[in-house]
Formats: C-alpha cells, structure tokens, sequence
C-alpha cells in the first residue's frame, strides 16, 4: 500500500500488482452538511477477489476500463512494442497531422511550475493525490516520448536523470490513470506557458485506441462502433426511436393538452435537431421540450431517422481522431441528404465540441454544413417575441452548471444566461462559473462508463467539486422543503449527475433536482396550461 | 583573454543560438494544420473576450462579421511578461522567485543593451557628461538584475527541492537550468564588484567586439562572468526556456485559434487527407491502405 507516502515519477513502472495510491474517503476534501459524515455514504466500492484474479489493478483501487490481466510475459511484451511504436506514431505528420503541433507545443514547454495542480477537481477533491495531479501523467508520457520516439532519447533520458521504463506496469498503469481525467482543460486555461495537459491525456488515450485497440467498452465497442452500426450507443435502432418519440408525443399532448409532434425526416427542413439518444430514453422532457419550442417559435425543423442521426453523440472525441471523423462525417452527410439550412446540435456537450470545432477542419467541401448551438437558437428564439413567457411560472431557485465543452472549450457563455436571467427570477450563480467553472465529473467520457466500481470514483471524487457548488449555490434552502432545479444542459453531465445523485441521495435530503435548459423554457410559456416541469417525476 | 578568441568565441555562440532557434520556430511553423482545440476565453474576440465568450454565442454566426480586437491580447501578453500575472493568480508561493528570476533577465538584457548603447557612444564620441549617464544606468539596472536573478534563481532551486509539489519532478536537468542561471547572476555580482568602474570595462568590451578591435580584453570574474553567459545563451535553445518565443504560439496557434476552415486552409487540409493511415489499432483498418480520405469519405462512417 502506497497511501501518503511520496510517489515518484518512477513508480508507474514498479512491480505489477502493486498498488501506488489508495483512495481514502476521509482524505476527500469535506463537504457541506447533511453530506459532511461519510459514515452515512456508501464509501468505496472494493473489488472482488475475482475481479482482483482477473482484472488490472496496481492504480488506485478503481477500475474503469476492467483490463484483463495478460496470460504471459510474451503478450505483456507485445503490448509494450505496440505502445512505442505508437509513441513515435504521435510525432509522424502522416499519422498525427490532427493534433501533431498542440502536442509537441506542450511536450516540449513545460516548465513543471505546478500552477495547473490547483485547478484540477479531481486532484483538489482527492485530497491532493499525488497520481491525480494534471502534470503526474503528463510528466511520464512527456519522459516516455522523449525516451523512446526521439533520436538519441535513451541517453539524453539517463543524462537529464528524466529516465522511466517503458514495460507492462507502466502502459497498464498509464491505460487506468488516462480515464482519471475529465479532459475538461481547467489545467490548460492555469497554464502560464500554455500547455494542455488535457491534450496530453487525451493523446494518451488515442495511442492506446488507435495502436493497441485498446479503449473503454462504453466509448468504442458499445460507443462509437455501436453508434455507427445501429445508429446509438444506447442501442436505440431507428425504428425504436421513431415509436419511443411517438409514445412520448402521445403522452405529453395528453398530460399537458397541447399538440405535441416529433417530425422525422422532413427534406428542406430550416433545421436538423441533433439530440442524444440518452435524452429520448433517460431524459424525455428534454427532447419533447425543443419540439415544443421549435413549433411554438413556427420553425421548420426536422429529426433524422437514418443512422445515426438521431444521435448527436461523438464519443471520438474522447479517445481516437478516426472514430471523431466517422462520426461527426456521417451526421453532415445526413444533414446534407435532408437538404436543411442547418444542424442544430442538442443538450449534449461534447457534441457542441466534436461538431462545432475539433471536427471543423475534418468536415471540408460539401460536407461543411452549418452547426449552431441549441443555446443561440433558443436565445433568438426566446427574445424574438414569437412566444409568450410568464417567468413566475419558474420561481423557484435556480443555478446553472457549465458544461465544459459549450462553455469552456466553445466559449458560449452568455445566451444561457441571458435566457435564465430572464425567464428564472431566482436564478444564481455557482463559484466559481462560466468559463471557470468545474466539471460535473462526468467530463472525458466517464459519465457514460460504469465498469467496475469507476462509479464510486465519479461520485466521490471526480463529481465532489461540482457537487459542493451545487450545494453552496443552493445554501440558502438547504432542505429538501423548498424544490431546487440544477439546469444542466447536457446529456453526459446529466447523466454524471444522475449517478451523484444516487450516491449521496440528493433529491431526498436537500431537495435538488437537475434537466436541461430547454424544460425552463416550456415551463415558462403563458400559453401552457399545465407545468411542463414535473417534479414528482423527475 | 584578449585578442580574436573573444570574437570568435562570441560571434560562432551568438550565430549558433540564432540559427537553432530559427531552426525551432520553423519547425513550429512548418507543422501541418491541425484540428481546432481552442480554449477560453479567446482573447482577439473584441466584446466578448471579458468573460470567455466567442463568436459562436452569434445566432447563426456564419453569416457575421467577426469584430476581432488585438489591444486585449497585447495587455493579457503584457501583463504574463511584466507581471507574470498567471502564476500570482494561480500559484502565488512560486511567484516571488519566479518574478525575481524573470526580473533578474529582464534587467540583464536591458544593461546589456545599455552597453551596446554605450560602446555607439565612445565610438560616436558622445560627450563624457552624457555617457556617464548612461554609464550609470547601466551599472545599477545590471548590479539590481543580478542580485535579485540570484534570488529567483537559488530560491527556485530550494523550492523545487524541498517543496514535495516540485521535487518529484524536478530532474537533473530542472536543477542544472537553475545552477546555470545561478552562475550567470552570480558571477556578474562578482565582477561587478571586483571591478573598478563595471559599466565601462563592458562598455568598452562590447565596443571593440563590435568594432572586431584586436585589443579586446577581459580578465578574471569578467571574463569568466562573460565565458558562462555566452555558454548559457549557447545551451538556452535546447531547453524548455525557449516559452519566451514558443509562448507565442501555445497561445495563438492552439488556444486562440478559432478559425473556421478557409479555402486556404481546405487546400492544405486536402493534402493531408490523403495521407495514408499507419495506426494498427483494428477499427482503423489501415491494412486496406485507407487514407483519411478513404476513411471519412469513402467509407461514410460504416464500419
């Protein structure tokens, strides 16, 4: 056991099954009451003394990605040679073109002045463990890469005492510890120099998918691969999507009495809304709520049936630059068969940053097709006067979580403000929000992965900053009595939430509850008779 | 040491130093274009940069005029050089040594151009009243830079040892950078003091470096304070002190580059395309000899 004793940069290549930190749920930083006795939480999860037989687990105690343990030394060594042809993979202009220059920019810049560490939730709300740390990772993928993808690293590597060895402890090591980060760049924007050891991680993941084949089942297997096969990760086919819309349509026109209608397919549409499919399965009200906009508002708009555009995830984004192009490819192809003036992208986070920029340069040509965000449509929509709002509808309290792919990755800040502003009279802020904000713990792709005990980790540590501002905006009722609404709106942070939730039993014991923004929006519509938010259903 | 090897010796360090960081700046410039990966805030956007917008908070912001302004950009640059205003704000324990050592090179540079100044003025015959003056200036701004670049740089290296936040990651070659810059500030205190008259004994080195004046003399802790200088300017490109330059393009090629793609951008972008893939990971399927191209466009995505 590792536990508060200093780690070395060395450590990640020490022998196999042991362990280099233990998670300790008293070292978490404390949060506010009734949540402030962990004796009342579930803790930690342990694993089985199977899972311990079968699986890789010499981290931290957690397992996200459940890596069978290799049957001999032979293919330990296969994987090693894979990961250093990788290495120099990452460096070759043909091979990393996509992000070869932000890669070396902060390879080769850091100065290890350690400002990034605070700005880390998950390193802050670990009680600072030393393998959390942003620069903990990128340090040894930096001396990695230096050792074994340049000329002459094995010597400069022993000159410079920068010196770690590549073997099976440390790509196995490196594969966990690589899905211990949200991706949500906090550390970059501390960064004095500029060096994103967000990208760093990220590139670190793309190695091990586009080289070893290796990548969480959730976000390649049952992510993007089932996404471009049956249209969602969810495994929603097309067919079932089209009945669950229509059974919901029919629901919804009956509990609210007005006429609710998803339109499918429609040529020449205005708009293409690409929603999550999570959000038609876990979050109904959401998808249902823009099809009440977008009529209210007169909009042509339409959603696509074909696979998968009916699907707006892009969970390559997260983990390989060729499944991020497949995806993002085939939803432009879609929008552009339908013939629509735009795409609108949904509540989905990733999404927004897939398909508004990392993608941008991918989508060249005819396939270059308009993306806007769902909060600018909705802003125009909001203030052109084309409905009515009675914003008491909505007096309760009100804050507002960040996503940080909308927020800090795209810099659209405001136009959801603007709409909470106006329609939530008791709308407030979290501290720190807007571009500062943290992430919900779900950033990166964990929200959706759920091998293992990784949901212990997302609710006690990864989500802990984020769910301490919850509460902090919200300190002024802190009981369940007086009904609190978190607007999230994003498919994954609601579904990272969802999993917070259950851990800590939010709703019961201080009465918050969380959807999207598009919900707010309906409930305050003058023209709607009954409340579109339910809170007994949610 | 008098006479050429102080020409040579100078002048080979200096075109060495000039040509590996121009070799490293084009390297930065000649990488491929990559996919967007910007960060907010954004400074160039001229209303919104305040709070972190962009242009994509515009309704349909394809069809706008994007309103770019480089004055936020120009101060946010000014204040990360003159005040090193990330690290006060975010890492305010490391901050005093970390100002005192940038200070410390600031100052140095600035008497060493001071000299430059001074070595035009003897060979110009500028009145001694005035090349006193500058003469002074130069010795108190070069004494100052010393000694507080000796306080950053001793008190960067006691931190990066005795502080557990910097000593795992501090290798043999994060120490080195220190002692190196160390010694340049600490020998220049030595010479600086066991000289006469400091200011005109390297006023009158950098004249006759530039006039290649065969009598150019330096003895003793000046020569040795110039001989680790030179060194050091030598040594500076391989390592991760080159940020004063790379800085640059952190920010302006990858955090703040919010481009669209351009008809420009789409030619550069085509060729890189049609790159084979070599990633042997089984879902890229580059055994077929797919390019990108082949791969997002033929394929349409299916697998």
């Amino acid at each position: 056991m590792a536990k508060n004793k200093p780690l070395k940069l060395t450590d990640i290549s020490r022998e196999v099954e042991d362990r280099l930190a233990d998670i300790d749920i008293e070292e978490l930083i404390p949060l506010p009451p009734p949540y402030d006795k962990n004796g009342g939480l579930p803790g930690i999860t342990q694993l089985s003394d199977d899972q311990k037989q079968r699986l890789v687990n010499n981290l931290d105690g957690f397992s996200a990605l459940a890596l069978p343990k290799p049957k001999n030394k032979e293919e330990e060594d296969k994987y090693v040679r894979q990961f250093e042809a990788g290495l120099k993979k990452l460096l070759r202009k043909g091979d990393n073109w996509t992000f070869l220059q932000p890669l070396l920019l902060s390879l080769e810049h850091c100065v290890r002045c350690q400002t990034c560490s605070e700005a880390c939730p998950v390193y802050i709300a670990s009680g600072r463990q030393e393998i959390y740390r942003p620069t903990y990772r990128a340090e040894i993928f930096r001396r990695l890469i230096n050792k074994y993808a340049k000329p002459g690293g094995k010597w400069l590597a022993k000159l410079k005492g920068a010196d770690i060895e590549l073997n099976w402890a440390t790509i196995s090591r490196l594969f966990e510890l690589a899905y211990r980060c949200n991706l949500c760049r906090r550390c970059s924007q501390h960064c004095p120099i500029g060096v994103d050891n967000g990208l760093i991680t990220r590139e670190l993941r793309k190695l091990f998918s586009q080289e070893l084949g290796w990548a969480p089942k959730e976000l390649h297997e049952k992510g993007t691969v089932l996404q471009l096969q049956v249209g969602s990760p969810t495994g929603l086919r097309p067919n079932v999507a089209k009945d669950n819309l229509e059974f919901l349509d029919e629901d919804f026109t009956e509990s609210l009495g007005i006429k609710v209608e998803t339109v499918w397919d429609k040529k020449d549409a205005d708009v293409l809304l690409l929603h999550s499919a999570g959000d038609i399965l876990s979050f109904p009200e959401s998808v249902i709520g823009f099809a009440i906009i977008c009529d209210a508002a007169g909009i042509s708009w339409t959603l696509s049936s074909e696979i998968p555009g009916y699907e707006g995830v892009n969970y390559g984004v997260f983990y390989d630059d060729v499944q991020l192009a497949r995806v993002a490819t085939r939803h432009v192809q879609i929008a552009r068969k339908l013939g629509v003036k735009k795409i609108v992208m949904g509540e989905c986070g990733h999404e927004h940053k897939a398909l508004a920029t990392v993608a941008d340069r991918l989508l060249i040509g005819d396939l270059n097709i308009p993306r806007e965000s769902f909060m600018t449509f909705f802003e125009n929509i909001v203030f052109s006067g084309k409905i009515k709002f009675d914003p008491t509808k909505n007096d309760f309290p009100v804050t507002l979580h960040d996503p940080c792919n909308v927020v800090r990755n795209l810099g659209i800040v405001e136009p959801q403000r603007r709409i909470l502003r106006y329609l939530c009279p008791q709308f407030r802020e979290m501290t720190p929000h807007g571009v500062d904000n943290y992430c919900c713990g779900g950033g990166g792709g964990l929200a959706v992965m759920s091998d293992v005990n990784i949901n212990d980790f997302k609710a006690a540590v990864a989500g802990r900053m984020k769910f301490k501002q919850i509460l902090e905006a919200f300190s002024d009722h802190p009981g369940p009595e007086v009904k609190k609404y978190l607007c999230a709106p994003c498919l994954n942070c609601k579904l990272q939430l969802r999993v917070i939730w259950d851990y800590y039993g939010v709703q019961e014991k201080s009465g918050i509850y969380f959807g999207g923004l598009a919900e707010l929006i309906v409930n305050a519509m003058a023209d709607l008779k009954k409340p579109f938010i339910n809170w007994g259903e949610m | 040491m008098t006479g050429f090897f102080w020409h040579f010796f100078i002048y080979i360090i200096l075109f060495l130093f000039l040509v590996i960081m121009a070799y490293r700046i084009l390297s930065i410039l000649r990488m491929p274009v990559h996919l967007r990966w910007e960060l907010a805030p954004v400074l160039h956007d001229k209303e919104r940069y305040r709070y972190g917008g962009s242009y994509l908070e515009e309704y349909e912001w394809w069809g706008k005029e994007r309103h770019k302004s480089y004055l936020p950009v120009i101060a946010y640059m000014a204040g990360e050089i003159l005040l090193m205003k990330g690290v006060w704000k975010n890492n305010r324990s490391l901050w005093p040594f970390s100002f005192t050592l940038h200070y410390g090179i600031y100052l140095v540079i600035i008497s060493v151009i001071l000299h430059f100044i001074n070595a035009m003025f003897i060979v110009s015959g500028t009145p001694a009243a005035v090349m006193d003056v500058f003469r002074g200036i130069a010795a108190v701004i070069g004494i100052v830079g010393y000694i507080i670049g000796s306080i950053g740089a001793v008190g960067l290296m006691f931190k990066r040892y005795l502080d557990r936040n910097y000593r795992a990651y501090s290798s043999f070659s994060a120490y080195f950078k220190l002692i190196f810059l160390a010694a340049i500030f600490i020998s220049g205190i030595i010479a600086w003091v066991s000289s006469v008259n400091y200011a005109t004994e390297m006023s009158v080195f950098t004249r006759d470096l530039f006039t290649l004046d065969s009598g150019i003399t330096a003895t003793g802790a000046l020569a040795a304070h110039i001989i680790i200088t030179s060194v050091f300017v030598l040594y500076l490109p391989f390592t991760d002190m080159v940020h004063f330059i790379t800085k640059f393009f952190t920010y302006h090629s990858v955090r703040w580059d919010d481009e669209p793609q351009d008809e420009k951008m789409v030619k550069k972008l085509r060729d890189l395309i049609a790159q084979p893939l070599t990633w042997s990971g089984p879902h890229v399927k580059s055994d077929r000899g797919n390019s990108w191209g082949d791969m997002v466009q033929k394929e349409n995505g299916k697998e």
